[in-house]
């Protein structure tokens, strides 16, 4: 992996303030495909400035890798099309779906924790990365009611991921938001994923909404104990790039470089020796 | 298909329970916190439309706008899965629905139309740019435009009035949208019938701009020798504005 240290989504409310960007720059941005595909015009243009400066991740929407009905391959060849021209270094997805029975609906919505559903959902990922000839990396979602599950939620993920031998996006916010929202141990649940698969990791704020309920919005800053949570989980996971993930009520730029930078020390110090040593080997 | 019929229907409950809002026990499931997924998708689509739309949002009621938007959750299937094109399916979906009959405002096609193709024109994908020259004889050689526009023609004219004002203002319109080539941005032009004919004859005939003005002026049976000077006018117009870019070569 060529790409280290901690980046920023590429969001419109923001692509200006990052290319013109001239230190305490992001080590690489992200963004969805689908909100930059078929483009052309005035958008293009920008994202092709950003790809000039940063290396790229890419973070899909509507793959819907757990529909219950048949991939999209029309959608399939156009996001190929895509990545041949952006070349992202990471192209991750939502163990979740937000398509089902031919209708799409923009958001994430919980696959039931079913053997049956891992089953289909480790196909569907193979065949994606067979066609997109790229691994594909899943992440953990934050939910906010089981469905009909027959497992708990690692069991689920573990067992998709080993099935199917996609990597794992590790979302250390969404664990957070499950952990409270569910009520079971946010480190427990961490221990029990295949963390030699994790390639990518995401952080995020949050917000609470009740006494038991936590929302996943990304429009907060990320919380203390989130971060003393990544601190502890990144101690058991080789180095992979961080993303501090920010899609509403977007600060002033100096803020964000600044939760870029509290990540960053933290990387910096629990890594210090593993950043040595791939140092050294290269 | 490996999925149980089972665990499908229970994804299709959760999925229509989305769309609908309509209550429903889904096993297995905290029924207090289901109704997080009906607001968290309802807002994208609801936001996505109001800001695809801001001119139609403004002119109807709040009844009117949100009828035509729960309706459109509910039952139709939205197909694309990019969300910045879903909304030209809501201007479909209101469309075929007669929403403009059922509230007796004839003019509420022409507007989301006109609002999505203010989007459309804007966002799609570059079109490909024939060589041309800048230098050239603006009546006599063939003209280069920018390709990604449109010659709109409207019954009402919904970039001139509002509302109710529009009703009785029924007739015909005609207005060019363009990308301009160098900034993306996106113009209008009000242009009468006559003009309007002349671009299309220059778009879509590959004639010169006399030509085009000729055959323009035989078919509204005005002298030649007096449109001629306006449609130059107009067409240096045009050439200032980023329409025209330059001449074939
Ligand atoms: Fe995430």
């Amino acid at each position: 992996m060529s790409i280290s240290g901690v980046g920023l989504g590429f969001r419109r409310d923001i692509a200006k303030q990052i290319i013109a960007l001239d230190s305490n720059r992001p080590k690489f941005i992200e963004f969805a495909p689908e909100n930059w595909m078929q483009m052309g015009g005035y958008w293009k243009k920008k994202l092709r400035e950003a790809a000039e400066i940063y290396p790229i991740m890419c973070h899909g929407l509507s793959l819907s890798i757990g529909s219950p009905e048949e991939l999209d391959f029309e959608f399939l060849k156009e996001l190929k099309k895509f990545f041949d021209e952006f070349k992202p270094e990471v192209y991750s997805e939502h163990l979740s779906y937000s398509k089902c029975d031919n209708a799409h609906l923009y958001d994430l919505l919980p696959i039931p924790f079913r053997q049956d559903a891992i089953d289909h959902v480790s196909e569907r990922i193979r065949v994606v990365q067979d066609y997109l000839e790229r691994p594909l990396a899943i992440e953990n979602v934050s939910y906010y009611t089981p469905v009909a599950a027959e497992m708990d939620e690692a069991s689920f993920i573990t067992q998709v991921v080993e099935q199917s031998g996609c990597n794992l996006l590790l979302d250390v916010n969404n664990v957070y938001v499950n952990a409270f929202n569910h009520g079971y141990n946010a480190k427990e649940f961490i221990e029990n994923l295949p963390l030699d698969k994790v390639k990518y990791i995401h952080m995020a704020g949050h917000e609470q909404v009740s006494p038991d309920t936590i929302i996943d919005t990304h429009g907060q800053p990320i919380i203390d104990p989130v971060f003393e949570l990544f601190e502890w989980a990144i101690g058991r996971i080789k180095p992979v790039p961080i993303l501090l993930e920010r899609d509403f009520n977007i600060p002033q730029m100096a803020e964000l470089q600044a939760e870029m930078a509290k990540l960053q020390n933290i990387v910096d110090k629990v890594w210090a020796n593993e950043y040595a040593i791939e140092k050294r080997n290269s | 298909m490996l999925l149980k019929k089972e665990t499908h229907n229970i994804q299709t409950k959760l999925a229509d329970y989305c769309k609908t809002g309509i209550d429903v026990t889904i096993e297995g499931s905290r029924q207090d916190r289901l109704h997080h997924y009906r607001r968290l998708t309802y807002n994208i689509v609801k936001g996505a439309l109001a800001t695809a739309y801001p001119i139609a949002k403004k002119t109807l009621s709040e009844n009117e706008w949100f009828t035509m938007v729960d309706s459109y959750f509910a039952n139709h299937k939205m197909q694309t899965p990019l969300v910045w094109k879903m909304p030209f399916e809501f201007y479909e979906y209101c469309k075929d629905n007669k929403y403009s009959e059922k509230f007796g405002k004839p003019y509420i096609d022409e507007l989301l139309y006109f609002e999505w193709l203010e989007i459309e024109l804007h966002t799609m994908e570059d079109m490909a740019i024939p060589v041309y020259k800048e230098e050239g004889d603006l009546l006599n050689d063939r003209i280069v435009v920018t390709p990604e526009h449109e010659l709109v023609g409207l019954e009402y004219p919904i970039h001139k009035f509002k509302g109710n004002d529009l009703l009785d203002k029924k007739g015909n319109y005609f207005v060019l949208i363009f990308r301009k080539k160098d900034t993306g941005a996106i113009r209008f032009i009000n242009l009468s019938a006559f003009l309007a004919l002349t671009v299309q004859t220059i778009v879509e005939e590959r004639l010169n701009l006399a030509d085009s003005i000729k055959k323009t002026s035989e078919a509204f049976g005005i002298d030649f020798n007096k449109s001629i000077q306006h449609g130059l006018a107009f067409a240096n117009d045009l050439m200032a504005q980023g329409f025209i870019l330059g001449y074939e070569i």
